[in-house]
């Protein structure tokens, strides 16, 4: 009898940890971007001048899982427009050589994400050739099935083997600040 | 209104405009040296600012990377080591004004400018320079003069130290001078005075401080002696908003400016600009002036703009002085080097004394050519 009592004892046990377990075990949510956009702002000397420039062409997806965000964003660099057609045709063919690297990629490193929290993350920026960690913050908005995001992160121009372009006078800061925004669904 | 009346207002109206383009904060540029020498615009065109005038505001333009026609005389000095430090331009402009008033209707041609200008960079130090003729009104001699001659130290990318010959920063720096902001407060283009000038410019800020010794070489002009004040605030790649003031003393009287401002790009397209300034003469006049301008880009190289003003004087035991004026017209650039401005305007005078009011209108139609080196 008292045999029979520790088996029943300990299959509760295995049945009772087998279904906690089961409780805790939430899914990974794969989310892909339905529109989002990557925004360059600058600025050029000597009259301080605010350069903005945006491609509006961002795909990509990322999953959480357990509160944890991974993914991968990509951008077509021939999208880059900052509203000046003399402007964005010598920034895609001279500086960022848009025909020899078409895209800008960035991968984000797990981290931990709370919604409508600025989290700081790190990540890998492949740009103009060059794979460089750049850390930054960034915010997700979850809802039922969508997921709005937005990340800013600083970089060197130098970093990736850009030099900060002239052009007749104006000459651009090596510090870029990139931002990174979107829409997605699960 | 007979011939010398209208000589006077017309010159007041167009004589010796200079350059700048509020408008261009539309693009994004809202500090006037992107596009000018002079950290609050108007002049000389820096190297940027000649690539603009082809590639964003001429209608037609050589679709050739390598063409020139933007630069001094499409490009004569070249690619060569000089062009480099030395910058060179000038302004040609004439213009015809139709006045029609209860007392006549006339019509004038009036060359108002013939310019050559000069700059040279050396590592910190920019010297300026213009010489030129100019036409105070129909039938009057021509005059020379310089319009500007500076020097301008840069101690770092945002400090700048300048002394010379140059309009002090105050308001919005534009081609408008006819505007009740500017000519009837005696600032802008025809009030150059020599100064001494501090500023800072940067992403955020604009700030200048000048110290004002109106025209010593010509005393007879009687110009401010004081001090000028500028702070502005970029609250966008598009928006600025400034705050001035300014203390002027002549011989036998004195007086204080305060104003705002705001340059606006609403959309790609659309452009504002208003401006607001309280006048106070010690024992004299008192009162406001105000401007606003509204400008489309209808297409590149045609601009639709309107314009609003109001102003009022109150001087004791005199007649307390309006006058409204709205109008509008249109900027046409077909080409670098070339630009047509054709406008109407409204003027509405108004006086009061006592019981008594009176009114008088007038219409105003100009057509303004300029041709830039």
């Amino acid at each position: 009898m008292k045999y029979t009592h520790n088996i029943w004892f300990v299959l509760i046990m295995f049945l009772s940890g087998s279904s906690s377990f089961a409780i805790n075990q939430v899914p990974v949510e794969a989310f892909q971007a339905s529109s989002g956009k990557i925004d360059f702002y600058a600025i050029g000397k000597p009259s301080m001048l605010k350069i903005h420039g945006s491609a509006d062409s961002l795909k990509g997806t990322f999953n959480k899982n357990n509160g944890e965000v991974s993914g991968h964003f990509t951008v077509n660099m021939a999208d880059f427009s900052s509203g000046l057609s003399l402007r964005d045709s010598h920034t895609k063919n001279k500086v960022f050589e848009v025909e020899k690297y078409p895209t800008a990629e960035i991968t984000l490193k797990p981290f931990q994400v709370k919604t409508s929290e600025k989290t700081k993350f790190t990540g890998v920026l492949k740009f103009h050739g060059v794979e460089k960690e750049v850390q930054g913050e960034m915010t997700f908005d979850f809802s039922d099935k969508k997921a709005k995001f937005e990340s800013s992160f600083n970089i060197q121009l130098t970093d990736f083997n850009i030099q900060p372009p002239e052009f007749a006078g104006m000459k651009i800061n090596n510090e870029v600040r990139v931002a990174v925004s979107g829409d997605s669904v699960k | 209104m007979n011939f010398s009346i209208l000589s006077v207002l017309i010159t007041l109206l167009f004589s010796q405009q200079a350059f700048a383009y509020p408008e261009m904060a539309r693009t994004g540029y809202v500090n006037c040296n992107s596009c000018h020498i002079s950290l609050n615009g108007g002049g000389i065109l820096n190297d940027y600012g000649r690539k603009l005038s082809k590639e964003e505001i001429a209608v037609w333009k050589n679709p050739d990377e390598k063409s020139t026609e933007e630069q001094f005389l499409y490009g004569v000095m070249g690619e060569t080591p000089i062009q480099k430090w030395l910058k060179l331009g000038g302004d040609v402009r004439s213009v015809y004004y139709y006045v029609n008033s209860p007392r006549s209707i006339s019509g004038q041609t009036l060359l108002m400018q013939a310019d050559f200008q000069a700059a040279a960079v050396k590592d910190k130090w920019t010297i300026v320079a213009a010489a030129g003729v100019s036409q105070d009104a129909p039938g009057k001699e021509v005059e020379f003069q310089s319009r500007n001659h500076y020097l301008m130290y840069e101690i770092n990318d945002e400090v700048h130290l300048r002394g010379g010959k140059f309009i002090p920063a105050y308001g919005i720096t534009t081609p408008d001078h006819i505007t009740l902001t500017r000519d009837p407060l005696e600032l802008g283009y025809n009030f150059e005075s020599y100064n001494l000038e501090a500023s800072y410019i940067s992403d955020r800020w604009n700030w200048f401080g000048t110290g004002v010794f109106g025209r010593p070489d010509d005393k007879s002009l009687d110009q401010d002696q004081g001090f000028a004040i500028q702070g502005a605030y970029l609250f966008s790649e598009k928006v600025k908003v400034g705050l001035n003031t300014w203390y002027g003393k002549k011989d036998v009287s004195s007086r204080w400016l305060l104003g705002g401002f705001a340059i606006a790009g609403i959309t790609e397209k659309l452009f504002g600009s208003t401006e607001i300034d309280v006048k106070s003469y010690k024992d004299s006049d008192h009162g406001i002036a105000t401007t606003q301008k509204l400008s489309y880009e209808l297409i590149e190289g045609l601009w639709l703009y309107g314009m609003q003003e109001y102003g009022t004087s109150n001087v004791p035991s005199s007649a307390d002085l309006t006058t409204q004026v709205y109008g509008g017209g249109f900027q046409f650039f077909p080409r670098t080097h070339f630009e047509f401005n054709v406008a109407y305007e409204k003027i509405i005078n108004g006086s009061k004394s006592g019981t008594q009011t009176a009114s008088t209108s007038m219409d105003t139609i100009w057509l303004m050519s300029h041709f830039y080196l």
